[in-house]
């Protein structure tokens, strides 16, 4: 299990919570850090004294306080630390729920994990820390999409097209003819019924008929 | 009479003007030798005044005072046409006539009396074009309608003196209506004997007739100078009418009036007239000498004095007339410089003008958006600390509460979600509010927004969101957009319950156009808080939004930007 890891977030709850977890995973050399300076302090002094850290995990928002901070994110945090810390491993645990933002951190700055703070926080957590030491990602389900997505959202004036000639009562056989006919493309009868299982899934239709009722209803055709 | 005038004028200067004693006196004694010089008795007389006029200008000279001069010079120049230096008075005159020349104002009423001084004494000269030029001025300068009988008296000497005895006739004929006319009588009885005398040339059978009422009328009036002239004048009508008996009758009559005044000049005159009658040829033929000599003395010494003015005058004018037309060219150009400068100040400004006001409209309307972007800008942050004290102050204590209770196993699990419902919430206003990072493709950004909220429950599909060129719109309208259509989506979490939301995406020239539409239970329209802050966020990027729904038949909003 990792030796030595430090805690940085500006909640002391929270802190007491990851610690908690941190504890029951054996982890023996717990440090806690409010403030993303001091934790980058920490981080290079302990480097310089041959004791390094080898987790780091972070909130990405802190409260603005009395102290002037030069670094005042957990995003800045990662930023500043990620040249010289390259074997760093890091866990973003965090209320935040951007896809964009998990992306960007996961991608650009290859953040180990990313957690997001809700009911199941602490397991997940508990999960993620386990994963990582292992030298595999966690992302938490929220957030699982930003990477690799699977989900294609977006349909387009083929798919309307491909409705409507369903709607008007023919078969794939038949669109597919229809299709070839007015070179629009794909036209192959394949094509057309892998189209339209998509287009079921997105539209939670059961059959074609539900899928061209559910269409209508949203104004599509 | 114009001197009379002047000199009272002249009076009335002195008075207003100088009030000491000395200056009295001076007026004084000047009122007197000018009286003196008018009705001189003898040759003495005038040598006095003009001795006086003489000392007085070497005085106003030295004070500068050139009208005084002039006045003096007047006097002098009469007095000395009286005493018969005629070549000296003209020098005095047209040395006044100078001295006028040069002042800037015109002061004619000095000039007339000196004009016809002039008129006086070129008539005497015979040089009757230069005096009927002097009269004609002064008829031209005069402004008392009482003097014009004089001076048309005068001109009709001269046309006498030309032999133009029609002429004559006529201007004497008006002069004698003229001084009838304002009752002057002695200058009615000069004007009827001047009349009657050139009458006398032209065998007008009215001659002798007013040449006896001019006599009587000069006897009534006893004015010695004038009895002489009839006297004489009759002499030679009698004369040209060979009748030498009468003739040498009114001769005699004239001498011993003229003897009686003791003025040489009329008894030389008297004399002389006498000598004409004279039947002895020596005797004629001496007199005939001594005229032509005097005359041809007088024509030799005295025309020297005008011809300087003449020819003074002259170049004087022509260095005006040069200085003039210099003048006249250095404006003239002048003037083109200026109009062409004026032309192109003109255009200048015009020009200037213009941009001015084109700068300033524009100005104004980029102030005005600039403002409208500030704000907007201003309203953003303002949210996203908001946003950011909702999310570091509430939802984080409401996490670690949740995060306590979760820990506790005999906890009502029913608490335990009311209390991940109010997170939910702090998280969902944070979200509406938060800082939008909206660098980077904003097709993916959106991509992330449908992602966010569709689940199990619901899809949320994307239609045509690769068409719009979203790099062409501005990031303001983007962050609009973007937080509208979280908003929708967080309205369609909470309460629609519906299955498939779909955003329709399409560009029309200038225009985007957004649909949303899902299949949820719909509302009643009411404008609750969060379709207000929708409403008012697209205005703010002046788009319009519309809604409509209907229970049981899903949410439909219409976004144009």
């Amino acid at each position: 299990m990792f030796k030595k890891v430090l805690i940085v977030d500006d909640h002391d709850d929270i802190n007491t919570s990851v610690f908690n977890i941190l504890k029951a995973n054996d982890v023996s050399n717990i440090i806690n850090s409010q403030y993303c300076d001091d934790a980058f302090l920490k981080i290079k002094r302990a480097k310089y004294d041959n004791e390094p850290y080898d987790l780091l995990i972070t909130d990405l928002s802190f409260k603005k306080d009395h102290r002037n901070c030069d670094i005042t994110s957990g995003e800045d945090l990662i930023a500043a630390l990620r040249k010289d810390f390259p074997n760093l491993s890091i866990i973003i645990y965090s209320m935040k729920d951007q896809l964009q933002k998990v992306r960007l951190l996961v991608k650009n700055y290859k953040v180990n994990a990313y957690v997001c703070k809700d009911r199941n926080g602490s397991k997940e957590l508990a999960e993620a820390i386990k994963l990582v030491y292992n030298n595999e990602s966690f992302l938490s389900p929220q957030v699982a999409n930003a990477i690799n997505s699977k989900l294609d959202l977006e349909i387009t004036d083929y798919d309307i097209e491909l409705t409507k000639q369903l709607s008007l009562g023919l078969d794939q056989k038949g669109i597919s003819r229809y299709f070839i006919e007015n070179n629009i493309s794909p036209g192959s009868v394949s094509s057309i019924e892998k189209r339209l299982n998509n287009l079921r899934i997105k539209f939670k239709a059961d059959n074609a008929i539900h899928l061209v009722a559910k269409m209508k209803d949203l104004g599509l055709i | 009479m114009k001197p009379i005038k002047i000199s009272f004028l002249f009076f009335l200067f002195i008075f207003c003007f100088t009030q000491n004693s000395e200056a009295q006196n001076s007026v004084d004694s000047l009122s007197y030798y000018v009286k003196l010089i008018n009705d001189s008795k003898n040759d003495n007389d005038i040598i006095d005044a003009i001795s006086f006029f003489r000392k007085d200008n070497v005085i106003q000279k030295q004070e500068n005072n050139s009208i005084r001069l002039v006045y003096n010079l007047t006097y002098i120049a009469r007095g000395q046409r009286k005493m018969g230096v005629i070549y000296e008075a003209e020098n005095s005159a047209v040395e006044a006539i100078k001295i006028l020349d040069d002042l800037e104002e015109d002061n004619f009423e000095y000039k007339i009396p000196l004009y016809n001084s002039l008129g006086i004494l070129y008539l005497e000269l015979e040089d009757y074009e230069t005096s009927l030029k002097f009269y004609n001025k002064v008829l031209e300068l005069n402004e008392d309608p009482k003097n014009i009988a004089t001076i048309i008296n005068n001109i009709g000497k001269v046309y006498f003196g030309l032999k133009d005895y029609e002429s004559a006739i006529k201007f004497y004929e008006k002069s004698y209506q003229g001084s009838l006319y304002f009752d002057d009588k002695k200058n009615t009885a000069r004007a009827l004997d001047n009349l009657g005398f050139a009458q006398s040339k032209i065998a007008n059978l009215d001659a002798i007739e007013n040449l006896t009422e001019a006599l009587k009328m000069r006897q009534n009036l006893n004015y010695t100078p004038g009895i002489i002239e009839s006297y004489l004048h009759i002499g030679e009508y009698y004369k040209d009418r060979n009748k030498r008996k009468i003739a040498l009758e009114y001769s005699n009559k004239a001498i011993e009036v003229a003897e009686a005044t003791g003025n040489s000049d009329y008894l030389l005159n008297t004399l002389s007239f006498y000598s004409k009658l004279n039947r002895d040829s020596k005797i004629l033929k001496l007199k005939r000498l001594e005229d032509s000599i005097n005359k041809s003395n007088r024509l030799a010494q005295n025309k020297y004095a005008s011809k300087k003015y003449a020819y003074e005058k002259q170049e004087k004018l022509a260095k005006e007339n040069q200085l003039k037309a210099k003048d006249a060219d250095i404006r003239a150009k002048e003037a083109e410089l200026s109009s062409l400068e004026q032309k192109r100040y003109k255009t200048i400004y015009l020009l200037l003008g213009s941009i001015i006001f084109i700068s300033s409209i524009f100005l104004f309307f980029l102030l005005k958006s600039k403002h409208k972007k500030e704000k907007l800008q201003q309203v953003y942050k303002t949210e996203s600390r908001i946003s950011k004290k909702v999310h570091d102050e509430i939802a984080n204590d409401v996490f670690q509460v949740m995060t306590n209770l979760e820990a506790e196993a005999d906890i009502n699990s029913n608490l335990k979600s009311n209390i991940e419902h109010i997170y939910d919430k702090a998280r969902d206003i944070s979200k509406q509010l938060g800082e939008l990072n909206i660098t980077g493709d904003f097709k993916t950004i959106l991509n992330d927004l449908a992602i966010n909220y569709t689940n199990s429950d619901t899809n949320v599909i994307l239609k045509d969101v690769s068409k719009i060129q979203w790099e062409k719109v501005s990031d303001i309208k983007k962050t609009a957009l973007y937080k509208v259509l979280q908003e929708l989506l967080i309205n369609m979490k909470k309460h629609s319950k519906a299955s498939i939301a779909v955003i329709t995406f399409n560009s029309s020239s200038k225009k985007i156009i957004i649909n949303y539409k899902d299949d949820g239970i719909g509302c009643h329209l009411k404008k609750s808080n969060g379709l207000l802050n929708v409403e008012n966020r697209i205005n703010a990027i002046s788009g319009r939004i519309n809604f409509e729904s209907e229970i049981n038949k899903g949410f439909k909003a219409i976004i144009e930007v």
